[in-house]
């Protein structure tokens, strides 16, 4: 996998990169598009995680050496909820066994505590992988809009529903994945 | 009583400017904000952010008098302790309740007959009342508390249980009233169940709680015959207290709950 970021990171156009990045595997495009979510979080943040192991169903694979693959991403201008895109959305219980020991957080999009009122099983509710920071500041925004207690107890289908909608407004792929249904 | 219209919307630079135009600052970025619908500002602030598609709710905020007036309240809690175990698929529904009068389809019937269960690693914040996710008509209390409390109001506890280790927790119960109140429920909005038939009342937000249809004289805690929920499988009884149960709980500096009038 290092020599496959080293060659990426070093192409000198954006086609043979492309070209390059085409021919990795499903858990390389995982690995650097999380680390490509990382590094666009502030600097510290990698600073922070470099040299980790980073461990998950598709084996270990170090942050450091693959943080070369995606020199600009931290400049990329991304709007709507940050997550690590390579997981895609999909079960909680799925993305909980595959970011098993990596640091990295599960969260549900619409949030566990609605299960009851949306009658859906808590595992199989679709969930997106975040970094511990991001998921308490998504959970914030949540409680703001529906504050805990009894704002979850007068809380009904419909203003959950409208909850989501607003809070992903700028994440068009994670509302149209909810519109085929809240759980997998 | 006053209607408060929330919204939570992306702010961008341009609602900035539409915000700050009306003496409201926000930063960028998803913000929720609360506007009295009685401000003169509040009709042309609610068109100007329509095209934006906001979330946008209203809930009925009550003052210091209305609450310590009350005749009769009903309570929710500020927080809830965690989740009841086994958790998934709701398996705890099979572990804690009779189910013999059960709909799983709109979550009425149940009828809980043994102790709740709760992973034992909770962390135990500070409080004086809380309540399990899902299940709103629990009220959790500390046994200082439930001691304090039953020398005065006739109240039934139960223990919670240590998920897995089936022991006892030891600061912890659940307490139940024991009486049930007819509530005149008016037009409030209900959902009918297509499998049970059975009748279940949204959530009332907007406005103080419905009355109690005939005046008891020692109702002092109890649950609405009526049942409520959000659309799902929670349904959910109101829990009520009288006004010298508000006191002592006010007295005593008791945290946790919240308090919404019920209409007289």
């Amino acid at each position: 996998m290092l020599d496959k970021t080293k060659k990426a990171s070093q192409a000198s156009d954006g086609e043979e990169r492309d070209q390059l990045i085409s021919n990795w595997n499903e858990a390389d495009r995982k690995i650097a598009s999380l680390v490509e979510f990382l590094v666009d979080t502030p600097c510290d943040a990698f600073e922070l995680i470099s040299g980790q192991t980073l461990s998950g169903s598709d084996g270990n694979r170090t942050v450091a050496a693959l943080a070369l693959v995606i020199p600009g991403a931290s400049s990329k201008a991304i709007k709507g909820i940050k997550y690590a895109t390579g997981y895609g959305i999909d079960s909680y219980k799925n993305l909980k066994k595959l970011t098993k020991g990596t640091g990295l957080e599960v969260h549900h999009l619409v949030e566990k505590r609605f299960a009851s009122k949306l009658k859906m099983n808590p595992n199989n509710m679709k969930s997106i992988v975040v970094d511990p920071k991001s998921h308490q500041g998504i959970t914030n925004t949540f409680r703001k809009a529906i504050p805990y207690g009894s704002g979850t107890e007068g809380a009904s289908k419909g203003l959950i529903e409208s909850t989501y909608k607003s809070i992903y407004k700028d994440n068009p792929e994670i509302l149209k994945e909810l519109s085929k249904g809240i759980s997998k | 009583m006053d209607k408060i219209s929330r919204f939570g919307i992306i702010v961008t630079k341009e609602i900035q400017s539409i915000l700050a135009s009306y003496n409201i600052e926000v930063s960028e970025g998803y913000q929720v904000f609360e506007i009295n619908e009685k401000s003169e500002n509040y009709p042309l602030i609610k068109s100007e952010l329509e095209k934006y598609e906001p979330l946008h709710y209203s809930i009925a905020k009550f003052s210091k008098k209305e609450i310590q007036n009350s005749k009769y309240l009903k309570i929710s809690t500020t927080s809830h302790i965690g989740y009841p175990q086994p958790e998934d698929d709701f398996q705890y529904i099979n572990k804690s309740f009779n189910l013999e009068k059960y709909c799983d389809n709109c979550g009425c019937g149940a009828v809980q007959n043994s102790p709740l269960r709760l992973k034992s690693s909770i962390k135990l914040r500070k409080w004086h009342f809380s309540q399990f996710h899902w299940i709103f008509d629990t009220l959790i209390t500390t046994k200082e508390v439930y001691g304090e409390l039953s020398m005065v109001f006739q109240l039934d506890y139960m223990p919670i249980l240590k998920y897995k280790k089936e022991e006892e927790f030891e600061n912890i119960i659940q307490i139940f009233p024991t009486k049930e109140v007819e509530l005149e429920m008016e037009d409030n909005k209900y959902e009918l169940c297509p499998k049970c038939g059975r009748k279940k009342y949204l959530p009332i937000i907007e406005d103080f709680f419905p009355k109690i249809k005939s005046d008891e004289k020692e109702l002092s805690f109890a649950y609405s015959k009526q049942c409520f929920g959000g659309g799902g499988i929670d349904c959910f009884k109101a829990l009520i207290i009288n006004n010298s149960f508000y006191k002592i709980i006010k007295d005593k500096k008791y945290k946790g709950l919240v308090f919404k009038p019920l209409k007289e």
